[in-house]
């Protein structure tokens, strides 16, 4: 208790700007950004991209290696740097010496790279680049890590932190500028300042409606109710996309901050995060950061002695691609079914339990406090077009570096893919989804659109949540469509019929378009015809007609698809043929003569009996009765099977 | 059982409607499923109908209401995992275990779902057996983990 209590007043001193030349602060402050260390501190990436790539038996191994070694050296968890092909990713702080970063860091690497180090022979390959600091001796030879292609491409304004310290950890948020915005809130403004500069920021809603949020919480604190609730909507299950998880594991407090000044602003004095159930490491991650934050009282009644009182509350979402749509999270906070309800009324004039609520996604609100502090001229620094501030986005797929960044608003999709991807040219990408199941595929001839919600969305480009997941041509447009149209029809929550049933059909048709005339029986061919003359206008009904945003856009991989890569549609209805040789059933699979020994293992098992052949003599393939179902191409073992 | 439903039930106050899938997140995890015995207790707790109750347990994703395997192997489809050839590891599953998606195998021990995307996209494809998360998965991997498990019981 002693200690909390002594860095109770240091929060405290920081925080009301008591510091001063206060050497005592300063040193604290030094010791807990890692700038002052006396002894060797190792950092291992803990957030899910490491744990998936190994760090947890990298870390056994670590620590292992110092005892058997007697090495007194400190262990640190931090979040992730980012570039997650990159994990596991350890870095190293030797006293007097520049933080240096390694790659791809399994535990079976530990010992070579860790020897290396301490006997001062660097093992080159894992090394990504130090950080340089002009207190301490830089490495020879080793890159800035900020003049990367992937660190120098990005603004990181939200991400200023990732990577470099342990997430929960409050002390150390607080050592590095955190809560001092909300400290200047509750202590200089007033609730409508506070509505004002965000409303003069122009800060969009970076959830995918692009609502600006300063004009959400000016009506919101317009309204006289004796109750109202912020939301912070965290239920992200677009498929391709991990930001908000990311964005949570390593900044919990500042999105805590972000929701404790949106409160302050509105009048709310409960706040709701709602986050999916899946996410373990992010609620794990949030509820210690809530926790430390009770303690130092940042939440809870009286904070910073300043008469405000509110509280935040996690609610696990139970899974509901469509929770992610305010009605319908509010519904299912409420503990209903998670269905969307009609607007108006809107959410701001009565929302959770009847009472004004305010809905705001995780990345928006993380984007508050740097807007308080800096001013909205400062944020509307960035951005080169419409759109001001950053963005975060998710790269994924068939990609060089898989990853997560901050870009400033109007940067060129076709810099992203080169400078943070990883590309040098663009010709082994056949396309990219951007913003998940309900946003839009673009083809390479559209990769100079820049990132900008207002041009995205003249050219009918929803750019959604910002998850990026790329393709090459390994990957079928209508095999893909009908991958998003599974998702869609599973997650419709059954409200609207157009949904309900329409997203059924598209699959059913989507299905019927890739399946060979072998397969079909009768009245297949005529329901494929009937579909295919039918499907575009199913479409159009589907998003005219639906009442929430899931079933309005619903169809949109399948309509951009269409538009962009009409001709492998062709391909697949006219010719039966899928040129990336994805689709099962109009594979051809023929046996090369020269290669075949007449071993008979196919033909054994060919369950229609269509390889015929003597034995010890090649055998062949008889088309009309083969069903593509691929098992001979699976047991042979000459390789003699091809697929054309 | 029923004793432990009703710990979970005495932490949250009667008639309140608003923690009904809190407390069905809970009984899943006390019980690994919800059965109709705890929908029935839950709603004389929160008085709602048992009907309402299980007509929101059923909507989400999340809920059960039969018993589960003790390893839930959960395989990601999202699209990143789906590009990169999840359906492979779904059928090599199926023939390993000789079981379709959704079903359990016979000692109860294993059991193959898909997930629609588990946020790990950078690592694609992924699965996911009771919170770990694996990748760089083949399938001498995929056997090692299978064995992991196995052993783990023991």
């Amino acid at each position: 208790m002693k200690n909390l209590t002594q860095n109770d007043s240091y929060v405290k001193n920081i925080l009301l700007g008591k510091n001063g030349k206060n050497s005592l602060l300063e040193e604290t402050t030094s010791i807990l950004t890692f700038r002052k260390n006396s002894k060797p501190i190792i950092f291992i990436g803990s957030a899910t991209c490491g744990i998936v790539a190994g760090s947890l038996e990298t870390k056994l191994t670590l620590i292992e290696y110092l005892k058997e070694r007697q090495i007194d050296a400190e262990v640190v968890e931090i979040g992730c740097s980012c570039p997650c092909s990159f994990e596991p990713i350890v870095e190293v702080k030797l006293p007097g010496k520049n933080r240096i970063s390694f790659k791809n860091i399994t535990s079976d690497k530990v010992e070579a790279v860790l020897d290396g180090l301490f006997n001062n022979d660097l093992q080159f390959n894992n090394v990504i680049g130090q950080y340089f600091d002009e207190l301490h001796h830089p490495w020879e030879n080793v890159i800035n890590i900020s003049d990367l292609p992937f660190f120098s491409a990005q603004k990181r304004i939200l991400l200023k932190n990732s990577g470099l310290y342990t997430p929960e950890n409050i002390l150390q948020y607080v050592a590095t500028g955190g809560y001092k915005s909300f400290a200047k809130c509750i202590t200089q403004y007033k609730p409508q300042d506070i509505c004002n500069i965000v409303e003069e920021s122009q800060l969009e809603g970076r959830g995918g409606g692009g609502y600006q949020t300063g004009r959400k919480w000016n009506a919101a604190l317009q309204i006289a109710a004796g109750q109202k609730y912020l939301i912070c909507n965290a239920n992200e299950s677009d498929t391709g996309s991990f930001i908000v998880r990311r964005l949570i594991e390593n900044h919990p407090h500042l999105l805590i901050e972000g929701i404790a000044i949106a409160s302050f602003a509105i009048g709310a004095s409960k706040a709701y995060v709602f986050i999916r159930n899946d996410y373990n490491k992010a609620i794990e991650v949030l509820s210690k950061a809530l926790q430390q934050a009770k303690e130092y009282e940042l939440i809870g009644s009286n904070i910073l002695n300043s008469g405000t009182n509110f509280s935040i509350v996690l609610v696990q979402s139970a899974g509901a691609f469509v929770c992610g749509e305010e009605t319908a999270l509010i519904n299912s906070i409420a503990g209903k079914r998670g269905m969307p309800s009609a607007k108006p009324p809107f959410p701001v004039e009565s929302g959770l339990f009847d009472f004004p609520t305010v809905v705001n996604s995780a990345e928006t609100l993380c984007n508050i406090p740097s807007i308080i502090l800096n001013g909205p001229d400062w944020f509307k620094s960035f951005g080169k077009l419409n759109s001001f501030g950053t963005k975060l986005i998710s790269i994924a797929g068939k990609t060089k570096t898989t990853g997560f960044a901050e870009i400033e608003m109007g940067v060129s999709i076709t810099e992203v893919l080169e400078n943070i991807a990883g590309f040098e040219s663009q010709e082994e990408i056949k396309a990219l989804q951007i913003g998940g199941p309900n946003g839009s595929c673009i083809p390479p001839s559209l990769f100079s659109i820049p990132i900008d919600y207002q041009l995205m969305k003249d050219k009918e480009i929803r750019m959604g949540s910002g998850g990026i997941v790329l393709f090459d041509d390994t990957t079928c447009m209508v095999d893909l469509a009908k991958h998003y149209m599974k998702f869609i029809k599973n997650e419709s929550c059954g409200k609207c019929i157009p949904c309900r049933e329409g997203t059924r059909k598209m699959f059913e048709i989507l299905e019927n378009i890739t399946i060979s005339q072998k397969n079909e029986g009768g009245h297949e061919t005529l329901d494929r015809f009937k579909g295919v003359m039918q499907i575009e206008s199913l479409a159009n009904v589907i998003s005219d007609t639906s009442l929430c945003g899931l079933g309005k856009y619903s169809p949109n991989p399948f309509l951009s698809t269409l538009k962009w890569f009409r001709s492998e549609y062709e391909e697949h209805i006219f010719d039966r043929k899928c040129k990336a040789g994805v689709c099962q059933h109009l594979k051809s699979y023929y046996i090369h003569v020269e290669k075949c020994t007449g071993c008979n293992a196919c033909a054994v098992r060919c369950p229609a009996n269509a390889i015929l052949g003597n034995k010890l003599q090649p055998h062949f393939i008889l088309q009309e009765l083969c069903t593509s179902c691929g098992i001979c191409f699976e047991i042979c073992k000459f390789s003699s099977i091809s697929i054309q | 059982m029923d004793n432990l439903i009703e710990l979970i039930l005495l932490k949250y106050p009667k008639n309140a409607t608003e923690n009904i899938i809190e407390i069905l997140l809970q009984i899943q995890e006390a019980e690994g499923f919800i059965s109709a015995q705890s929908i029935i207790m839950l709603s004389e707790h929160v008085g709602v109908q048992s009907s309402k109750i299980y007509s929101v347990a059923s909507f989400y994703d999340q809920f059960v209401f039969e018993a589960r395997a003790k390893f839930i192997i959960r395989v990601c489809s999202g699209t990143s995992c789906y590009i990169s050839g999840s359906d492979t590891i779904i059928s090599f599953l199926e023939k390993e275990f000789n079981i379709r998606i959704g079903e359990i195998t016979r000692d109860h021990v294993f059991q193959i779902e898909t997930k629609s995307c588990l946020g790990a996209c950078a690592q694609s494809p992924v699965l996911e057996i009771n919170g770990v998360f694996y990748s760089n998965l083949t399938p001498q991997r995929i056997r090692q983990i299978i064995h992991q498990c196995k052993s783990s019981l023991q």
